[in-house]
């Protein structure tokens, strides 16, 4: 199971600030909403049902996730693949 | 960035995901940015401030100095024991302050060394610090523009110079186009 996901480290943050200044880019910033949502899932991984299906849906059902959700192990590596794939896809190196 | 591209990845970005765009670069991870013709300048007088409403400082008098310049700390085992939580939050607070204040990042590194058993001479000694910031609230990092992109580094040891226990303080920075990176 990978659940290794990069951070940047302050160090990074500096030097590129430092990069911004000295060539004259003007750092903009992004929010993304909700972001470890996004995240494709690698593994197999099944959950209780959330609360609030009493009796609509047969007894020991279990759910399977098809997406990333906060709280798993799995789910910052999970965001950071996803990212990284749109962000490469959009030109960026 | 020019505009054109700036607007291009914010809706490439937003057909993907949710997204809110902020603009230029102004607040993150509790540093204030901010953007003048000389550079770009990181602070964090809000942290500061809130450090002072949590160690109960706000009224506190300012001091021009972060520590007394004859201290000698060692595990001052006769003194009596603080609170170990408090003493670790205050650390933690004063270490992530130090990446816009480098001006502390020494004497932090003195009181820090006593986060496993903190007694009341480290928690009066960190104190101090956070009396220090109150009076230089604004200071931060300017990050200017050189126009360059060289890499210089320098470092300094002072061999065995601790009076407790004769262990060596070695320190170092790191520049990068003339802006402090590590």
């Amino acid at each position: 199971m990978e659940t290794c996901a990069p951070v940047a480290k302050m160090n990074i943050v500096r030097v590129v600030l430092s990069l911004a200044a000295n060539h004259d880019w003007d750092p903009q910033q992004f929010d993304v909403k909700n972001a470890f949502l996004h995240g494709d899932l690698e593994e197999e991984i099944y959950m209780d049902l959330p609360p609030g299906y009493n009796g609509q849906v047969a007894a020991k059902t279990i759910c399977k996730l098809k997406k990333a959700l906060y709280g798993l192990k799995q789910s910052p590596r999970a965001w950071f693949g996803r990212f990284t794939k749109i962000m490469t896809n959009l030109g960026y190196k | 960035m020019t505009k054109r591209s700036r607007k291009c990845l914010s809706q490439c970005l937003a057909i993907e995901f949710e997204i809110k765009t902020l603009g230029r670069l102004k607040y993150f991870l509790e540093i204030e940015v901010a953007h003048s013709k000389k550079g770009i300048f990181i602070s964090q007088q809000k942290y500061i401030i809130d450090l002072l409403k949590e160690t109960g400082k706000t009224a506190c008098k300012p001091v021009s100095t972060p520590v007394d310049p004859n201290i000698k700390l060692g595990s001052a085992e006769e003194d009596n024991a603080v609170n170990k939580e408090m003493y670790q939050r205050l650390m933690s607070r004063l270490i992530y302050l130090s990446h816009t204040r480098p001006d502390i990042a020494f004497v932090v590194s003195l009181v820090r060394q006593f986060m496993h058993q903190p007694r009341e001479a480290h928690l009066q000694a960190a104190l101090r610090i956070v009396q220090y910031l109150k009076g230089t609230l604004g200071r931060g990092i300017l990050v200017k523009r050189n126009k360059s992109v060289v890499l210089e580094a320098y470092i300094d040891a002072h061999y065995a110079g601790s009076v407790v226990d004769r262990r060596s303080t070695t320190g170092y920075c790191t520049f990068l186009g003339g802006n402090l990176v590590t």
